[in-house]
């Protein structure tokens, strides 16, 4: 089966770093322990402990690579993301963010996505399915500073656009890296704006750095396209 | 201009003086300086310190004040004349003229009783020393005779000149103190008295003594050299720099802060005055000394600390309105019976607000004490009053406890905080405010605590908080309670800048579930290293390369330097006074008992930080009341004693506001 790997392996321009699976579950090679592991989502609920600082929504962290050395087919974007854990305080923010890695050291293919909790960092989640999302390209070397600075303006509720935020990805390429913010009405100019000056603001950003607003609906379209030219290229 | 004198109080040597008594009258007259002794009575003086030479008698043949040296070298007497009018600052033209007055018109029951009480010496004949006086100068010490008065110029009119604040002519002590009997002990009937001539920079030998730590009596054995002073006034009027300020555009006022000891607490602690005669702790006489030191100096604002409610309110309002002033009680939370109050001239200050702060907060653990604060704001009276920018005088007793630094420091940010809201308001009408922190911060000079008050700033990550106040060293303990963040829980609305948070956020932080728990960059990135984030979740799985990351602790500690863990106030505030006396580098202390000695009792006054050049502004210190050193006190019995009614001294400040007529009368 083919999935959103492909699409990348050729094209590494990023604009495909969130690229969700297939809608078709049969496409899926899982087995039950994966699933366990990294997809269902943990029913302990997080709260904050005693006299630490509540964040507004709780979030999660996942982590997604591309495995080396297989074939892309063979893998599902669900199978290759990770749910890394859970938390509702500013001091749980932190230690999760404390053991793991910045994002410019990360090797490979490989991104980070930090999405309230109950809302998967893919397309298809019923947040996300007519959401869009910001899009910047960085060039290598600044994303680990503007990850951060994306992050804490999210958990901070900076963004001031009520419950429209979903989540932040940040997608670590070969020549470049991307951050994203996903945002639930791609419709919503007037929030697509706001979180757009904001993002400025925050990342501390040129005036001539190129932002991009991409609907999922877009997405999901263009990569529906290009597998399907995959499948009809692969001969199936 | 210039009033310094120092008094050598004599060591009382009561338990040789029938044995001396003696031999004193014949052998009257001792040479220090290893010229020549007096070997009577074993008081062999020992190294000596200083160059000056100075000659003394034993009191019971002279006066015991400095207007009284007795000199029978005139070249001393030279040196001490001249020193006396080298610190006087080119005065001795005014002082010349006073001085024939007085020399005329001496009055030695005006005199001399006043420092027979001001020394807290004992003598036999209070009286006698008023003969002897008259006897020595006129008979014995004709030709130091100038000298002799003009030491009772410096004294009396000098002086007063520059302590008293204006409306007093002249010095009164002798009036006030005139109906006080001269304090007599049977036991101990004689003192001696080292008198020297005066001046802030002037050392004096006189028998040393050894005090051992465990006892409040010399040792007699080991005799050296001891320096007693009184308390002097030091002057910076001239020491200051840049422009004169024409006096019509300057308001001039005095602040004492004074802990008075609270009946109550002295009771409850007899092991701290062990070393004290009944007397000196009972109430009533304790309470004339405080009034009569009160009606001394005559401050513009008087704050107060342990000042017992029952006492306060039947019997030093009375006498403190009677005096003109307007005052502000606020006592102690729970059960405690003391507090601490603020009285300003009603003539020379209007009230624009106040605020009394309880530092028991029932939702927070930390803020469990019952100590309080007065935050007030006072406009200044004068002929310009609109050119004059409010002063903000804060006055509080923060906790004791020398092992809670974080509850110290938490007390003192909401004082912070009540200042900075007063100054906020005062800056939203376009007008400077000027500050004055008042109080018994338990806290020593140079502890964190202090450093934070002064520097505006304390990295506090780590700190034991046994050390913030740096009373008492704990560092043996084994387990330290350490500061981390959140230094206090975000409900008590206090930023760790020391500032109220906007009534939004702490409605926010207050209010579960709320629609808007908004964080800063800043305020995120302080929580970057806290204990609770440096902790790997049991949760993280390990992932090689993705989840194994740990915590650097070098980059935690400037990280920690950088983005937080800091504490800050916006305030720019100077200690009127400094831990050493400026005279002999010697430790100066505010309070001692029987636990020991130390500063703890501060005015903190704003100063304009160098480097904000074009704005001229903050308080000028124009003068202060010398402390004293614990050896000092010790040679007065320790406290209280007879002079100093309370186990702390009071602090007293004369500080400058200047008018804002001139340049920028407006600072937004």
């Amino acid at each position: 089966m083919n999935n959103k790997f492909d699409a990348l392996k050729d094209d590494d321009s990023g604009d495909h770093d969130q690229d969700n699976c297939s809608p078709k579950d049969g496409e899926k090679e899982k087995n039950d322990e994966e699933e366990k592991d990294s997809n269902t989502t943990k029913t302990k609920v997080v709260v904050p402990g005693a006299g630490e600082h509540p964040l507004q929504y709780n979030y999660s962290f996942w982590y997604s690579r591309r495995t080396p050395g297989r074939p892309a087919s063979t893998q599902s974007y669900e199978q290759n993301i990770k749910q890394i854990g859970s938390f509702a305080s500013v001091e749980q923010f932190w230690r999760f963010y404390s053991h793991m890695i910045r994002p410019s050291d990360m090797t490979g293919h490989s991104d980070f996505h930090l999405f309230k909790e109950g809302i998967k960092p893919m397309w298809e989640d019923d947040a996300n399915k007519s959401g869009g999302k910001w899009i910047i390209r960085l060039r290598k070397g600044l994303a680990s500073r503007c990850w951060e600075n994306l992050i804490l303006a999210m958990l901070g509720e900076q963004f001031m656009v009520g419950e429209e935020i979903c989540g932040a990805v940040v997608s670590v390429r070969f020549q470049e890296d991307i951050i994203s913010i996903w945002n639930k009405t791609a419709s919503d100019q007037a929030t697509t704006a706001r979180i757009r000056d904001t993002l400025r603001r925050v990342l501390n950003l040129p005036p001539n750095t190129i932002m991009e607003y991409k609907m999922h609906t877009d997405s999901i379209k263009a990569w529906e396209d290009f597998h399907g030219l995959v499948n009809a290229s692969g001969g199936r | 201009m210039i009033a310094s004198v120092m008094f050598y109080a004599l060591y009382p040597l009561s338990r040789f003086f029938g044995r001396l008594s003696e031999l004193w009258r014949k052998a009257p007259c001792v040479y220090v300086n290893g010229k020549e002794v007096w070997d009577g009575g074993g008081a062999v003086s020992g190294a000596q310190q200083t160059g000056l030479s100075l000659q003394w008698h034993s009191a019971g043949d002279t006066g015991p004040g400095p207007d009284h040296a007795e000199t029978e070298s005139p070249q001393g007497a030279l040196e001490m004349a001249c020193m006396g009018t080298c610190v006087n600052d080119g005065n001795d033209e005014e002082a010349a003229s006073v001085r024939e007055e007085e020399a005329s018109a001496r009055d030695p029951v005006m005199n001399d009783p006043a420092f027979s009480r001001t020394e807290g010496q004992t003598h036999s004949d209070g009286h006698s020393c008023a003969h002897a006086v008259e006897t020595d100068a006129h008979a014995v010490y004709d030709a130091d005779r100038m000298m002799d008065s003009s030491l009772a110029d410096l004294y009396l009119g000098s002086g007063s000149e520059a302590l008293l604040h204006t409306g007093s002519p002249v010095y009164d002590l002798s009036a006030l103190l005139a109906d006080s009997p001269p304090v007599q002990t049977a036991a101990e009937p004689l003192g001696w008295h080292f008198p020297t001539g005066l001046g802030l920079s002037q050392m004096c030998c006189r028998p040393y003594v050894q005090f051992p730590d465990v006892s409040y009596y010399p040792a007699f054995q080991h005799n050296d050299s001891i320096e007693v002073t009184w308390r002097v006034w030091e002057d910076f009027s001239e020491s200051r720099t840049g422009a004169f300020v024409d006096a019509a555009d300057a308001f001039d006022f005095s602040i004492m802060s004074y802990n008075i000891l609270a009946q109550d607490l002295l009771e409850a602690n007899p092991g701290l005055y062990t070393h004290c005669p009944e007397e000196v702790l009972a109430w009533d006489a304790r309470l004339r000394t405080i009034l009569r030191e009160l009606q001394i100096w005559q401050p513009d604002i008087i704050c107060l600390q342990e000042v017992q409610e029952d006492h306060f309110h039947k019997q030093m309002y009375p006498v403190l309105a009677e005096m003109g002033y307007t005052c502000i009680y606020k006592r102690r939370t729970g059960s405690k019976t003391d507090g601490c109050a603020v009285c300003y001239s009603s003539e020379r200050f209007t009230q624009l607000s106040v605020k009394l702060l309880e530092f028991r907060r029932p939702d927070c653990e930390l803020l469990d004490r019952d100590n309080v604060a007065i935050v007030l704001l006072l406009q200044p009276l004068s002929a310009h009053t609109e050119a004059l920018s409010p002063v903000c005088v804060a006055n509080t007793h923060l906790l004791f406890n020398p092992r809670r630094g974080d509850v110290k420091l938490a007390q003192l940010a909401i004082v912070f905080a009540e200042i900075d809201a007063m100054i906020e308001k005062c800056r939203s009408e376009g007008r400077r405010c000027e500050v004055v922190l008042c109080g018994d911060l338990n806290a020593l000079p140079n502890s964190p605590l202090w450093r934070f008050v002064s520097s505006g700033q304390l990295y506090y990550h780590g700190l034991p908080t046994w050390m913030v106040s740096g009373q008492t060293d704990l560092s043996y303990k084994v387990h330290h309670a350490r500061l981390v963040a959140p230094l206090w829980p975000s409900s008590l609305g206090v930023s760790d800048r020391c500032q109220y948070q906007s009534e939004s956020q702490t409605a926010a932080s207050g209010i579960f579930p709320v629609c808007n728990r908004q964080y800063s960059h800043d305020s995120m990135l302080q929580l970057r290293y806290c204990p609770a984030a440096c902790v790997r979740p049991a949760d993280l799985e390990l992932i090689p390369g993705v989840t194994d990351k740990t915590p650097d602790p070098e980059d935690m500690e400037m990280f920690s330097r950088r983005f937080g863990l800091t504490l800050h106030h916006s305030l720019s505030l100077a200690s009127a006074y400094s831990e050493v006396r400026p005279d002999t580098q010697s430790p100066a202390v505010s309070t001692l008992n029987s636990d020991g000695a130390a500063m703890v009792d501060y005015i903190f006054y704003s100063t304009r930080r160098s480097g904000s050049a074009g704005e001229e502004g903050g308080l000028q210190m124009l003068g202060r009341l010398s402390l004293l050193s614990a050896a000092d006190l010790w040679c007065l019995k320790g406290l209280p004693n007879q002079t100093f009614p309370s186990d702390h001294l009071s602090l007293l400040v004369k500080l400058q506001l200047r008018s804002l007529s001139g340049s920028n009368s407006r600072l937004v």
